[in-house]
């Protein structure tokens, strides 16, 4: 059998119909999803940075202790950085990296490692967390090695993306 | 004396027939396009030297041809017949695989949609000419330009089949370079060609971490039979995104799919035997397969004119070339046109989105077929 004959014993247009529909359903939804899904996650963060502002706890004994260390331990701080939520995550990730690789860690390795991860733009942010002096050089006969700032804060600030 | 002629005889120069000579022919050419022309060489090269084997005229029952069973290119051919094979390169291609400029401009994954038109169209084609329904199903996939997708497909519908369609499909994709401009020249004008696409935002970590999941679970909950593609494809990307797997997504990445890759493109060369390839149904198979690839890139194109009817930001209408989902060739003919035209104009971060979207739509079209197909 040939021609249209063939196609409709075969269904030939139902499936190509159904097929159709189904892979630019699929895409669309799919598209649709990833569209929003920047909106779903911040609107995610806030909710819970307000659950936990709004949370009053009742401070036991052991707690209240911990909030006393955590509050010296801010006292200790010298210094507040505001970063945007990208070199939050940036930092979160090149935090993570060193933990693996151990303090003090050499800039090369760090950059290797965050390449072969995907994060973006590594040595943009390297640059600025140097230049922020988040990281700073362990000196002596250490040289050319860096550690963590330990006097800093890191605050996220609301701006989306600072360039 | 006689003992020499009967041993002459059983060699291959006795044994050996114009279809044995044609298709070393064919597997030299192939070496030849990827070592010396660069065209897609992972592929043609074992593809190539997989024909060589394939078509030595052996002597019938001492168990060395891939179809005679317990030969040793056989069990390495099961990975082919039962579609082992595919969703093992499927992995590899998700643990290589960024989808950020997907994410970033989720509106270009129609145009991954649109091209799979072809695939459709070749379908009904197919089966107009008189193919039976699971070969048209077979044939269709070509359009989808993706090999691996194309081998599984055809594994399960038309497992005969198998051979003259993964090399209508790799011959295909090594040849974008050559079909692909001609369309795209043809369907879009100087100003279209000229359009320039904004930068596309940044994609965090977590929305990376969270896509291959919720893809995964809409688009095989949408297409089951998709399931053993993009399960694969899904989970490698997810072993890259999630940092914790690396060392599982580096050998997806590099050494799994190496393997995979040469023991597909060997066993898939060594499929075309001469008696079994060279049959009126392969010509039609490579006349059709040739037609898909223009039909998906017309249909990609076509698209993404229709998009700039409708929408306030301008598409180039040369993205939807790469809606076929050979990546990363097309996406690569793209910037190379658009480049052509406007040397300041970069498509290539754009043209990636379909591309790639084209992959996940290949992969959910072969398991429509395969669904509606399966006897």
């Amino acid at each position: 059998m040939y021609g249209l004959k063939a196609i409709s014993a075969a269904n030939g247009w139902l499936i190509t119909l159904a097929g159709i529909s189904i892979v630019f359903s699929g895409l669309l939804v799919l598209s649709f999803f990833i569209s929003n899904m920047e909106k779903a996650i911040r609107f995610l963060d806030k909710q819970k940075e307000r659950i936990k502002h709004a949370k009053i706890k009742p401070v036991p004994e052991l707690a209240k202790r911990k909030k006393k260390a955590k509050e010296d331990k801010r006292a200790e701080v010298t210094k507040v950085v505001w970063l945007s939520p990208e070199q939050v995550e940036v930092y979160n990730y090149y935090r993570w990296i060193t933990e693996r690789l151990g303090e003090p860690f050499s800039l090369q390795q760090l950059l290797e490692h965050a390449e072969k991860r995907g994060i973006r733009r590594p040595y943009y942010h390297l640059d600025m967390f140097l230049q922020m002096r988040l990281l700073y050089d362990a000196g002596g006969d250490q040289i050319g090695f860096y550690r963590w700032a330990r006097d800093i804060e890191i605050e996220l600030s609301e701006e989306k993306n600072e360039n | 004396m006689e003992l020499v002629i009967n041993f002459f005889h059983n060699t291959g120069f006795g044994l050996v027939t114009t279809g044995h000579l044609i298709m070393i022919t064919v597997g030299l050419m192939f070496i030849y396009l990827g070592i010396a022309k660069h065209y897609e060489p992972l592929l043609l090269v074992p593809i190539g030297f997989g024909i060589l084997m394939g078509n030595i005229p052996v002597f019938k029952g001492l168990g060395l041809g891939i179809y005679e069973k317990g030969s040793v290119l056989n069990y390495l051919y099961f990975g082919v017949r039962q579609g082992i094979y595919p969703p093992l390169i499927f992995l590899g291609i998700g643990a290589m695989t960024d989808f950020s400029t997907m994410l970033a401009r989720p509106k270009l994954m129609l145009l991954g949609a649109a091209a799979q038109v072809g695939i459709f169209v070749t379908f009904l084609a197919a089966l107009a000419i008189g193919f039976p329904a699971n070969e048209a199903g077979s044939i269709g996939i070509i359009g989808g330009a993706d090999g691996p997708t194309a081998i599984f497909l055809s594994a399960k519908l038309a497992p005969h089949l198998v051979g003259p369609i993964a090399i209508a499909a790799y011959s295909y994709m090594a040849l974008v370079p050559v079909i692909q401009p001609p369309i795209m020249y043809l369907l879009t004008t100087k100003e279209e060609r000229l359009i320039k696409m904004s930068d596309p935002r940044s994609v965090s970590k977590r929305e990376k971490i969270l896509f291959p999941i919720v893809a995964f679970l809409l688009c095989c909950f949408l297409a089951p039979a998709a399931l053993p593609l993009l399960g694969m494809l899904f989970l490698g990307n997810l072993l890259k995104e999630c940092l914790v797997a690396d060392r599982l997504a580096q050998t997806a990445r590099t050494a799994l799919i190496d393997i995979v890759t040469i023991l597909l493109g060997v066993t898939v060369g060594a499929s075309t035997q001469a008696d079994v390839f060279l049959t009126g149904k392969s010509i039609g198979i490579f006349c059709l397969g040739a037609a898909s690839f223009m039909v998906a890139t017309a249909g990609g194109i076509l698209f993404a004119k229709l998009m700039n009817l409708f929408s306030k930001e301008k598409i180039n209408p040369l993205l939807g070339a790469a809606g076929v989902s050979a990546v990363p060739d097309s996406a690569r003919v793209v910037q190379l046109i658009g480049n052509r035209e406007d040397p300041s104009n970069y498509l290539l971060m754009h043209a990636m989105g379909p591309n790639i979207s084209g992959v996940i739509g290949s992969a959910i079209a072969a398991g429509v077929l395969w669904s509606f197909l399966l006897k």
